[in-house]
């Protein structure tokens, strides 16, 4: 009996070991939120939003390079780089060359900016739910509807045509992931609804803690690029009228450090990806500048950039009776030797010397110039010195400089050269720190094209604008100016070491064919889905 | 075959007799008891005074579980019993009563069944009247090797049926004829011993284990079995074993001695150089770990790894379904079962345990010194066109010598590390106590020193397990353990660290004539790094416990409940201080050594994380275990919970103004950042298992586990997971016996069952968000980084743990009297439901990432066997040799891969982890070669590699698998096997010659491949130094040269991934080699000491493998991702051990 008591006693012990607790299989993640938290709070929604901005495409992440490489603005150091296939024009939709992520990452333009699609996407569906402040919710999604316009208006640029997707798709249906590409003509109509429904609702400009997030300026200028790209000249003129039209924008009045770290956000900017010292950082500086002063030298201007820069008279170097070959860079417009570090300036306290037996002249190292000049726009001389691979100097991706001149484009072809379109072109080149001389008056629609143009190689060079500049402009004979201007050499400079001689070699032949006007829709998401086209030619 | 007999049991019932051995079943019995953790030492208490032995009967079965069967005719001529004993062990109650009785007793199990005497005996026993004689009285004492008083040890005098048993201390007294006699001493599991008597009164017999005994208990999941009835695949290991390898992680001493386990030491470094242990190799994509319980409770491979070796009784592998099905959703990749020791009762012995080790890199790669470095970086100039890096004068500088400091000759790996690391291990272990409280107490300890400044473990191991028997039918268990795990190393990880010093050319000074550390680009010095350039230290706190309660319940016979809660803590504390630290460099010219800061670090910096974790588990089991004359039936049932939870906290700052305070306070504030974050887990469980064995022939067993896992989404928790298995033992058969004599026992057994692997990350069923990368908005005054959140992609409502099905067929048996013992397993497994990624089905315009589903199916099957054999050679000379092998060998039976895969490049249908690359058919030897040669992926030049053309594509871009005339992506195919090995295999021997023994381990691996590259296999490779065996290059009269010809970088052509950088990898080790003396027993009893064993050991002593430049099982690459740190050589090298040692026991 003893044995029986005491055994019904432990059983008992046991089995309130287990009677008195929760179930323990139901324990919820501890180091993630769920749907259930995050959609049931405005604050929480909010940082999904945010994470959306990390999808606005950024030149200083592209690699080694700028864009700009592929064009005939520059050459990257490096034989390896991603822009030498489009130089080569030797790439296949199998192995289109990566145009986002410097290594590793997503490989294709294409595949990241649907990621970011879809994550604006689900923010849309979701936010009408979430309890909080109605206008705060507006303004929320005004921003999202600018950053789905803004990455629809990146993939257009590069692919043409593209399927719009609005909702978030769900794996349930496959067949209906199998989407077809939309024709041009509606995803033109469907960026601009978005950026007209963006403009209103979005606040004027952001101030204070907002200053970054997308505003009815920025959503106004990017409508007016988008249409400029369409060639609907009167509507682009219009959004871009509006857009300078915002109140709180001004031209900043030192073109040089307009890109500096210092004037991050400053009066010019309508849009930037932007940095945070030490926290949030790219290699843009160390990667593009001189590897002399802590850079590897990825982007080197060409001679035929040079060129292009007007002498402070307003002529052309060939023509100007300022031009002197001794001293091919005195009196030149001051945008160029804020842009480009030719031999003999004077940067970062010291003549710098890409002559030949100079300091930093070919052929000193791996790093060193190859064209005979290296690039000096962007790069801040504060982050050199300091920490050149941590650079917080914001990308800018649409400014004031460019929104006048999209204007000036768009208006002198829908109307031709009116007052307005001299007033945007000269108050660019009036700029204090530039002080060009006006444009002749009575210039016909197309001198005043050129003017424009002249003026956008110019006054955006490096800032990734001409190589799609390149695929709409025609010249006379109808054919894209890609077509004659990127399957041209490009050239270089070579310095004597007494600067007493000077010789323009041909640095590169390039390769462009009518199909590298777009790039090809993956081959392996045309794998997946048999829906979608090819562009032409490939 | 004996005439049955009927047994009545007071008239209750009828019993067929069992069991024909005598006292050696009681003998048998009451070691199981023993071993098993549920045997009960009875103590009684008997007065009567000329009583029948039935009043005795009645007496011990009302004191006792035990119960008396026996024909009331036997009993007829009986003797009157007068008796007087007070807390006496049944043992030696039943021996007194049936001294001088017609008949005599055999128990089995809770049954005593009474016999009558053979009839020799019966004679004797007629004869009553007793004889006269003259009689001398000799006492003793039984010990186990290590001290351990064995109760119940028969002794007997040789040649006549006179005999006695060893009490509860290992104590005996017996009268013998004379003082010449001579003894026989046994006890199961035991080898029997004869000693004489002559002139000696108080004796001193230490039993040495029987190695392959039919007794042999395995521990198998919850519970134990006795191994010739056992129906699945173990194999076990026991502490001898274990202790005898020099090793701070017992996981390296595991390797070679158990088949089915697959062991892989991948570096040596102190305190983290454990083995990656798989049991039957690979078998998922997934996670691979086996599960690791010890003393019942699923713990984590370090309280195994970190154990004591000194505090394990066993490891048990158990590797089949039928093993492993009670662990059910944990248990598809194996489980590891660690039992520790316990107390027994006796006096209590104490052992101490001292050794000291010397620990050395078992291969580390020669390279060349400075000046044929020099020159031979001057040929690859000279072959590459470029300039020659060196002068004439240079190269007669370095040969020279004369300045070492303009031209330096540094043998960096030297530098960087010592050649000689001490290691030491104490043990101290009390084991004793009385029949109700036993005891075992440990106290290890381990300081295992690095070869390089600052890389120290220490470990400090403690144990206590404690049983009481509460009363006659309540058992208590306590065991508490814990450990201290201090782990010292350099702030720069030993990967680094050994990059450097595998990279440094030796025309850089590691040290200056003056003193001063140099340099090599950029300001490093590894040996300088890891003494000045900070610390890393890591502190972990563990502690285990278990209260374990069994309750015999008396109103069903053979029924029993337990209760189990087990508790765990653990706290984990990390902390990286990174200081600047000085190096410098010399200038020829001006004679002036600049300081420079090494690696360019300018910044003190501390990291620190703390980390803790707990975890609760509860049990209870109902057992149930009896036999019904032939029919031996157990079941046990238990449920069982599990409740985890952990946490870490995390800071860092940089930016110290002074190095003299490494803490958190000290640092910069503006920079600061910190992390922490917590997972909560929860499992539960019921376990079944039905067992039934019929006339000790025909085996049977059914388990199941119905199992819930936190991890998975509402309604898809649970699942279920069953076993069975039979065996036959053909040994027990008639017509066997009658055929032949040679085997003790032969038995086949098979299983078949289902497994789950649940280690897969927990929650994809929810949509759920982490934090992302942030975005910095806000103007001048306000601009921070904003958070931001990210899905973490589509949830899979529909995820499930793995589900390994998996078959075993197998056999085991003895012969010749157990000299030859053999076990052989044939497995097949197929695992489903692995996570993989749809690649086809869904385009990128949906967006996101596609979740991982449950999609892949691998197969792995494999055979492994052992056979052991040993013998007597003499008296005083004994010898053993044991070998397993075990192949394992797996395939990916379905990954989503495109249709349009080239098929030499397919995963499907090959194994996980299969090298793909180029094949390389040697070295173009002429200009000619090459211009006929397919074109290869890069420039070539005589005494390139050449790689051959095996497929292309035809115009419309469809491959055609045949040779294109040119190498490029489409030729790259499937090379060699696996970086894991697909064989292992151990010979073990021994031998022993009165007080010397010696026992070696030889262990192997084969079909295995290391993929070497970088710095360990191309000269020049970034700007790295040469091997000696560099000098080997392909020159036009060298055309069968180990290396392509030499360039001052390697050539694009020679770096592709290729089949020529594919090394065969299989080894064989001499693993383990210990000599041991053990002091003779009149020594012994002057020290008055039980035993004292005197050895010298060593671990890895002698390697062979056609891999020259580094350890066999270093280069641990993936085999998909090539150019792994382990690769190149970045890892802390394997160490061969020397070790002395002492045991001494009291």
């Amino acid at each position: 009996m003893k044995n029986l008591k005491s055994g019904i006693a432990y059983l008992l012990i046991f089995v309130s070991f287990f009677g008195c607790k929760k179930d323990i299989l139901d324990q919820p993640p501890k180091d993630q939120l769920t749907d259930a938290s995050v959609w049931s709070d405005l604050k929480l929604a909010t940082l999904f939003l945010n994470e959306a901005y990390n999808g606005v495409p950024s030149g200083f992440e592209r690699g080694f390079y700028l864009l700009a490489a592929a064009t005939d603005e520059a050459e990257t150091g490096y034989p390896w780089a991603y822009s030498q296939n489009w130089n080569r024009g030797d790439f296949t939709a199998l192995d289109a060359p990566r145009f986002d992520a410097p290594w590793g990452g997503t490989p294709t333009p294409w595949g990241n900016r649907y990621l970011f699609i879809r994550r604006v996407n689900v923010f849309l569906e979701k936010i009408e739910a979430v309890p909080g402040d109605d206008a705060v919710k507006k303004v929320l999604k005004g921003e999202a509807l600018f950053l789905r316009a803004l990455f629809y208006h990146e993939l257009v640029k590069l692919y043409g045509a593209v399927p719009i997707i609005t909702k978030p798709q769900s794996l349930e249906n496959t067949d209906a992931l199998l989407v077809k590409r939309n024709t041009l003509e509606e995803c033109n109509t469907f960026i601009v609804a978005d950026l007209d429904a963006a403009a209103a609702i979005l606040p004027n400009k952001r101030s204070g803690a907002d200053v970054g997030r997308a505003s009815k300026a920025a959503a106004l200028a990017l409508k007016g690029r988008q249409l400029l790209y369409a060639e609907k000249w009167t509507e682009s003129a219009a959004a871009s009228k509006l857009a300078m039209a915002v109140p709180g924008y001004s031209l900043f009045p030192n073109y040089e450090e307009m890109f500096w770290a210092a004037n991050n956000n400053n009066s010019e900017v309508y849009f930037s990806k932007k940095y945070l010292t030490l926290l949030r950082t790219h290699p843009g500086n160390q990667f593009n500048s001189l590897y002399t002063m802590g850079g590897w030298g990825g982007t080197q201007p060409t001679q035929n950039l040079v060129d292009e820069y007007e002498m402070t008279d307003g002529l052309s170097y060939n023509a100007s009776p300022l031009y002197n070959a001794n001293q091919p860079y005195k009196n030149r417009d001051p945008r160029f030797g804020a842009s480009i570090l030719f031999d003999g300036a004077m940067w970062n306290g010291r003549e710098i010397e890409l002559k030949e037996g100079g300091k930093e002249g070919m052929g000193t190292a791996n790093d060193a110039t190859k064209t005979g000049y290296n690039l000096r726009k962007f790069i801040d001389p504060a982050i050199v010195k300091a920490n050149p691979d941590n650079g917080y100097n914001n990308w800018i991706l649409i400014r004031l400089g460019e929104v006048m001149l999209n204007y000036a484009e768009a208006q002198n072809e829908a109307v031709g050269p009116d007052q307005s379109v001299y007033v945007a072109v000269n108050a660019i080149r009036n700029r204090p720190s530039v002080n060009m001389p006006s444009l002749p008056a009575g210039l016909t629609q197309l001198q005043m094209r050129n003017k424009i143009r002249h003026e956008r190689s110019v006054e955006l060079a490096f800032e990734e604008q001409r190589f799609f500049d390149m695929r709409r402009w025609k010249g006379a004979d109808g054919k894209y100016l890609a077509e004659t201007i990127l399957n041209s050499p490009v050239y270089g400079l070579k310095t004597s070491n007494d600067r007493t001689t000077r010789t323009k070699f041909k640095l590169e032949d390039r390769v462009y064919l009518p199909k590298h006007r777009l790039l090809p829709v993956p081959q392996q998401e045309r794998n997946i889905n048999k829906n979608l086209d090819q562009n032409p030619g490939w | 075959m004996q005439k049955k007999e009927l047994l009545v049991h007071r008239g209750i019932g009828l019993h067929q007799k069992l069991l024909m051995m005598k006292l050696t079943a009681f003998l048998l019995f009451a070691s199981f008891l023993q071993v098993s953790a549920g045997g009960y030492s009875q103590s009684i208490n008997i007065s009567l005074k000329k009583a029948t032995i039935e009043k005795v009967f009645q007496a011990i079965e009302k004191q006792s579980e035990y119960r008396f069967f026996y024909n009331e005719k036997l009993l007829k001529n009986s003797r009157k019993i007068t008796l007087e004993i007070r807390d006496g062990s049944l043992k030696t109650i039943l021996d007194v009563c049936f001294k001088d009785q017609p008949f005599s007793y055999v128990i089995d199990e809770k049954q005593i069944i009474i016999k009558q005497k053979e009839l020799g005996v019966a004679i004797q026993v007629v004869n009553t009247n007793p004889v006269l004689v003259t009689t001398v009285e000799v006492r003793g004492k039984i010990a186990n090797e290590t001290g351990v008083p064995l109760s119940g040890a028969t002794i007997t005098e040789k040649g006549t049926r006179n005999g006695t048993s060893s009490d509860a201390t290992g104590n005996f007294t017996i009268q013998v004829a004379d003082a010449k006699a001579v003894l026989v001493i046994s006890y199961v599991g035991y080898k029997s011993m004869e000693v004489s008597t002559a002139g000696k009164n108080d004796l001193i017999v230490t039993l040495s284990l029987m190695d392959a005994s039919l007794n042999d208990v395995v521990v198998v999941g919850y519970g134990s079995r006795k191994k010739t009835n056992y129906t699945g695949a173990v194999s076990t290991v026991g502490t001898k074993e274990i202790v005898a390898a020099p090793v701070a992680d017992i996981s390296n001493s595991l390797t070679g001695r158990l088949s089915g386990l697959i062991a892989v030491q991948r570096n040596g470094e102190p305190g983290r150089d454990g083995s990656n242990l798989l049991i039957r190799g690979v078998s998922t994509t997934g996670d691979n770990t086996p599960l690791f319980v010890i003393d019942g409770i699923p713990r984590s491979g370090g309280d195994f790894s970190q154990l004591d070796p000194n505090e394990i009784e066993t490891v048990t592998l158990l590797k089949d379904p039928a093993s492993a099905a009670v662990f059910g959703v944990r248990a598809a990749n194996g489980v590891i079962l660690i039992t520790t020791k316990r107390g027994k009762a006796g006096k209590s012995s104490l052992s101490f345990s001292v050794r000291s080790d010397w620990q050395t890199p078992t291969r580390l790669p020669e390279y060349m010194d400075s000046y044929n470095y020099a020159k031979l970086l001057n040929e690859g100039s000279t072959n590459s066109g470029t300039t020659l890096p060196f002068s004439q004068a240079d190269l007669d500088a370095y040969k020279n010598g004369t300045d070492r400091d303009a031209y330096p000759n540094t043998d960096w790996v030297k530098a960087t590390l010592k050649d000689y690391a001490p290691q030491q291990q104490y043990n101290v272990s009390l084991n004793g106590g009385t029949e109700k409280t036993r005891y075992f107490i440990s106290l290890g300890h381990v300081n295992q020193n690095g070869l390089y400044s600052n890389s120290n473990f220490k470990r400090y191991n403690f144990r206590s397990n404690i049983d009481v028997d509460a009363t006659a039918t309540t058992r208590i268990s306590l065991d508490v353990s814990g450990r201290l795990e201090n782990r010292n190393a350099p702030s720069q990880d030993a990967n680094q660290l050994l990059y450097f010093a595998l990279y440094a050319p030796p025309i850089f000074p590691a040290v200056f004539s003056n003193g001063l550390p140099g340099s090599f680009p950029s300001g490093r010095n590894p040996g300088e790094r890891a003494k000045n350039g900070g610390y890393n230290k890591n502190n972990s706190n563990t502690l285990l416990t278990n209260l374990t309660i069994t309750q015999q319940l008396p109103f069903v016979k053979g029924l029993s409940v337990k209760g189990v809660a087990a508790y765990d803590r653990s706290f984990n504390s990390n902390k990286t201080w990174r200081t600047p630290y000085s190096v410098y460099t010399y200038n020829r010219t001006t004679k002036e050594y600049i300081r420079v800061n090494g690696e360019g670090i300018n910044t003190t910096s501390l990291s620190e994380r703390f980390d803790q974790g707990s975890s609760l588990t509860l049990e209870a089991h109902l057992n149930y275990q009896r036999t019904f004359g032939k029919h031996e039936v157990s079941g046990l049932f238990l449920y069982t919970q599990n409740e985890g939870n952990y946490n870490f906290l995390e800071g860092f700052r940089d930016n110290f103004l002074s190095n003299a305070i490494d803490q958190l306070f000290a640092g910069n504030d503006a920079t600061q950042q910190t992390d922490g974050g917590a997972n909560l887990s929860g499992r539960k469980g019921y376990v079944g298992r039905v067992n039934y064995v019929f006339a000790n022939k025909y085996l049977f067993e059914g388990n199941f586990r119905y199992d819930g896992s936190f991890n998975f989404a509402p309604g898809k928790k649970w699942g279920f997971f069953p076993s069975f298995s039979a065996g036959w033992k053909i040994s027990e058969e008639t017509f066997f016996r009658n055929t032949t004599k040679a085997f003790d026992y032969l038995k086949i057994r098979g299983s078949y069952g289902k497994l789950g692997n649940d280690r897969i990350a927990p929650y994809r069923y929810l949509s759920s968000y982490q934090f992302g990368n942030g975005y910095p908005f806000g103007d001048a005054g306000s601009l921070a980084i904003n958070k931001s959140l990210n899905s973490t992609g589509i949830p899979d409502p529909n995820t499930t743990w793995e589900t390994a099905k998996s078959v075993n067929i197998g056999f085991d048996g003895s012969m010749w009297n157990k000299k030859l013992t053999f076990e052989f397993d044939w497995f097949h497994k197929r695992t489903s439901d692995i996570l993989g990624q749809r690649l086809l089905s869904v385009p990128a315009t949906f967006g996101d990432v596609l979740p991982l589903e449950n999609l892949n199916m691998v197969d792995n099957s494999g055979i492994e066997f052992s056979l052991g054999y040993e013998n007597k050679i003499s008296k005083n000379m004994n010898y053993f040799v044991r070998g397993n092998f075990t192949y394992a060998h797996n395939k990916i039976i379905f990954q989503d891969e495109p249709t349009s895969v080239n098929p030499n490049q397919r995963r499907t249908g090959r194994s996980i982890n299969q090298y793909f690359g180029y094949q390389a058919m040697g070295f173009f030897n002429s200009q000619a070669e090459i211009d006929k040669a397919p074109k290869q992926p890069n420039p070539v030049k005589p005494g390139d590699i050449r790689y051959a053309d095996i497929s292309g594509r035809d115009g419309s871009g469809n491959l055609t698998g045949t040779p294109d005339g040119k190498i490029d992506g489409d030729d790259v195919t499937a090379i060699g096997s696996t970086p894991i090995p697909q064989i292992i295999y151990g010979i073990s021997g021994g031998f022993s010659y009165k007080s010397f023994d010696l026992n070696f381990l030889f262990q192997g691996a084969a079909r295995v491949n290391a993929y070497v590259t970088g710095e360990l296999a191309w000269p020049f490779y970034n700007g790295a130094k040469a091997l000696v065996e560099h000098s080997d290059y392909w020159t036009p009269q060298n055309t069968g040269a180990k290396y392509p010809r030499i360039t001052d970088v390697p050539t694009a052509n020679n770096i592709e991934q290729s089949s020529f950088w594919l090394n065969n990898a299989a080894y064989l080790r001499l693993k383990n080699v210990q000599l041991g003396y053990n002091l003779s027993k009149n020594a012994l009893a002057k020290l008055k000491m039980s035993g004292v064993r005197i050895f010298v050991s060593g671990q890895n002593l002698l390697t062979f493998s056609k891999l020259s430049v580094t350890d066999p099982e270093g280069p641990g690459d993936s085999g998909t991702a090539f150019n792994g740190n382990g690769s190149k050589g970045w890892f802390y090298p394997q160490q061969k051990v020397y070790a002395v040692g002492i045991n001494v026991t009291f």
